[in-house]
């Protein structure tokens, strides 16, 4: 039965295949040599061990900034650079990330690396980014966040599924199917008519959806986990807690864990001074907004540094 | 487990490895353990009624065949489709007749306390209860043997590929197929891979990616729409139903394929058809073949007169669309088709299926593809007010707007290189068309599913929308 099965496999068909797979392997390494070109954001993911690399090993105190858009609209590198003297800071801030893109970025590229060593993590977050309950993107964290090594204890990088797993494997060999979103949102703009904006109202209304159906109670379990890995390096962790327009709560979880010291926590929610007219949407900061974010977030980590000396 | 998930893919591949290093009979005992643990992933409290089926129709199926008495055989068959219907009837429609039962109490005036059936209901029922019903009465009328074995005909009730969206298959098509041993033949790779390939296209790229402007259309409400947008969201249902059901049936067919069985084919580019009849002979076909031979010729079909020939197609209709689910809308859209049998009767059939010029053809299926979509309204909608106003909105509020621009160009994206393949497919008549072309024109074709499927996979993952039939 075999023989007949091996005698098939060299049937037209079963080159076509193998050339497929070969067409299929040149795409995906052209598009691994373009890739960074395709997107700013890429661009920023592959600058991360070197601006990591940069910060950790300099004479000087080193703090990243790390979070997704609201800090990165929200907070102004050079600024912080300016007021902090003695400290060497870098902002890492890929796009739509949350707990589980961070605490493999921070593994891989902190806690494991023997070469560097960053005094302090500033995180940017809102609403319950940093809880269990946060839906991981499986495809982000198999090609550009996670090693495969850490396929070996999906439950703490918030893989839920067999289907979550697959698709982080997926995404970890094909470059072509990592990429899916960019290379959509480059290519249907330009063939379907109003394709931004009603594909924006569609994933507003999913999140919505989300939303509602969250679980009420958030916990915090994987995040203690991925705290004791940072301190077991004799990294601090701090937490800003971004404004956005709507309100938000910080969980009761979360400010146990602020009590006891283990974190510390700069609550930026009700900044005073900020008013809508300092947003871009409803939660991206605009240049003004930064601005007068950073200047806070300059002072607050300011006394912080100086209370560690 | 479904089709379009990783899990299943990986189950395929263990049942595949396994499969063909073990001789025939192990071959059997693997896929049945295999078709029950598929069937048990979504719910294994419902494989009891799997197996209580199967138990019935085996011994039932064999009573009739030793039994020399008529009537004992008669109450044999009633017995088993009795029982049979029994099981579909109450966990698919019980609560919807009770619903309605007090609801018509109420209309006349009487306090209804009638309990509130929250039934779930088990995936599939309504394929592999018409598949084992046919068979028993097959067995009664002669057609088939009773299979000898309770392993291989359990096989022929779960056949994974098959068991929860169809095919519904013969007797004297699959049993066969399942008692004799098995060889990969030669194409038969060639084939699988065709059928996978595309039936993942239509589901994963076509149906999956216009589910979400279906779903906005269809719940807005009526008076915020304008013809346009309800025509663009009835043509995205139409690809989408078709992308959903079709593609289910040819990775069905794939699977089975590399397997060494063949499973009948479902569909046969339906939206081509210029009359009811032709769309009925390519949309759904194991379900139009069924209800010919166990419903419609038994009614009498059309050896009883014309107006009897009429009332027996509209019965069947209206009873094939009861069957897609408890709801109204169902019932309303199988008695759309059982007019549109009769209207086109009534009219000349032989007009629409002879031969004509090209112009003439095209517009025949223009037309009936629009007719199609009237009954898909009513198949899609809430509730029948939601049909009738969505139907109104189109005759009396024409505007093009940005939606209705933006869901055509996703249509045509992604429904459109499907339907010009199968255009090719419709004219020449053969199913495997890809097949009979040169392998760069396979590669190219193959290298197209691929693309589309690793770049355009939706947004959000949907289950079949046959698995709730």
């Amino acid at each position: 039965m075999l023989n007949t099965l091996r005698v098939r496999l060299k049937s037209t068909e079963a080159k076509i295949v193998l050339v497929l797979l070969a067409c299929l392997i040149a795409a995906d390494c052209a598009l691994r040599l373009v890739d960074a070109r395709l997107s700013g954001n890429i661009a920023h993911i592959e600058s991360i061990p070197a601006l990591v690399s940069s910060v950790a090993t300099s004479e000087e105190r080193s703090m990243l900034i790390v979070g997704n858009s609201l800090t990165n609209n929200g907070v102004d590198e050079k600024l912080l650079t300016e007021r902090l003297s003695n400290i060497s800071l870098a902002k890492v801030t890929p796009d739509g990330t949350g707990l589980w893109d961070w605490r493999c970025l921070l593994e891989r590229e902190v806690v494991r690396r023997h070469d560097v060593h960053v005094d302090v993590v500033v995180i940017g977050f809102a609403w319950h980014l940093l809880s269990d309950q946060t839906r991981a993107n499986a495809s982000r964290l198999g090609a550009l966040y996670c090693a495969l090594e850490d396929l070996a204890r999906p439950r703490s990088i918030g893989l839920r599924s067999f289907g979550d797993m697959g698709e982080f494997v997926l995404a970890r060999v094909s470059r072509i199917y990592a990429l899916r979103d960019v290379l959509r949102n480059r290519l249907l703009p330009l063939l379907i008519p109003h394709y931004e904006m009603y594909t924006q109202q569609a994933n507003e209304a999913r999140a919505g959806r989300a939303q509602q159906e969250d679980a009420p109670v958030y916990t915090y379990e994987h995040f203690r986990s991925f705290l004791s890995g940072l301190q077991q390096k004799g990294t601090r962790l701090i937490l800003v807690a971004m404004p956005v327009q709507a309100d938000y709560e910080l969980d009761p979880e979360l400010l146990e864990l602020v009590a006891s010291g283990a974190i510390g926590l700069i609550d930026l929610r009700d900044l005073e001074g900020l008013d809508p007219s300092m947003y871009l949407d409803a939660m991206h900061l605009n240049a003004r907004g930064q601005q007068l974010l950073s200047e806070q977030l300059a002072v607050q980590l300011a006394s912080f540094f100086d209370e560690l000396s | 487990m479904i089709f379009n998930s990783y899990v299943f893919w990986a189950f395929y591949a263990l049942v595949l490895f396994l499969y063909w290093r073990l001789p025939h009979r192990a071959q059997n005992r693997l896929l049945l353990v295999a078709s029950y643990v598929f069937y048990g992933y979504w719910d294994w409290r419902f494989l009891s009624l799997l197996a209580i089926s199967t138990l019935i129709d085996y011994y039932v199926s064999h009573a009739i065949c030793r039994q020399p008495d008529q009537r004992v055989r008669r109450r044999l068959l009633v017995f088993s489709i009795v029982a049979n219907l029994g099981i579909l009837g109450y966990f698919k429609y019980a609560g919807f007749f009770v619903r309605e039962f007090a609801d018509l109490l109420e209309m006349l005036g009487f306090q209804a306390n009638l309990p509130v059936l929250n039934i779930v209901l088990p995936v599939g029922i309504s394929f592999y209860t018409f598949q084992t019903m046919a068979y028993t009465i097959d067995v009664y009328r002669g057609v088939t043997k009773p299979a000898a074995s309770l392993l291989d005909f359990a096989l022929f009730v779960a056949f994974f590929p098959q068991l929860v969206a169809g095919p519904i298959e013969r007797s004297s098509r699959l049993l066969p197929q399942l008692i004799g041993p098995r060889s990969l033949r030669s194409g038969d790779f060639a084939e699988g891979l065709y059928h996978i390939l595309i039936g993942l296209l239509k589901k994963v790229v076509i149906a999956d990616n216009l589910a979400p402007i279906v779903e906005r259309v269809f719940s807005t409400p009526t008076a915020e729409l304008t013809s346009a947008d309800v025509l663009i969201g009835v043509y995205a249902f139409a690809f989408q139903i078709y992308g959903d059901f079709s593609g289910y049936s040819s990775i069905a067919q794939g699977t089975a394929k590399w397997l060494g069985i063949d499973l009948s084919y479902n569909f046969k580019m339906p939206y081509f058809s210029r009359s009811p009849s032709e769309f009925w002979r390519r949309w759904h076909i194991t379900l139009s073949q069924w209800l010919r031979d166990y419903l419609y010729i038994p009614l009498g079909g059309n050896r009883c007169g014309v107006r009897r020939t009429y009332i027996n197609l509209t019965l069947t209709m209206l009873l094939g669309g009861l069957w897609h689910g408890a709801a109204w809308t169902f019932v309303i859209w199988g008695a759309w088709h059982g007019l549109l049998l009769v209207a086109y009767r009534l009219v000349g059939m032989e007009k629409f299926e002879g031969h004509t010029s090209a112009w003439v053809a095209a517009l025949q299926m223009v037309l009936m593809f629009h007719l199609v979509c009237i009954g898909w309204l009513f198949f899609r909608a809430e509730s029948f007010d939601q049909a009738i106003g969505m139907i109104a909105t189109l005759a009396t509020a024409p505007a093009l707007t940005d939606y209705a621009i933006y869901g055509a160009a996703m249509i045509v994206f992604f429904a459109g290189p499907l339907m010009i393949y199968e255009w090719y497919v419709y004219r020449s008549g053969d199913m495997l068309l890809a097949l009979r072309r040169p392998a760069w024109q396979r590669c190219a074709a193959y290298g197209y599913c691929l693309v589309m499927l690793l770049v355009f996979p939706p947004l959000v993952q949907q289950v079949f929308i046959y698995f709730q039939f």
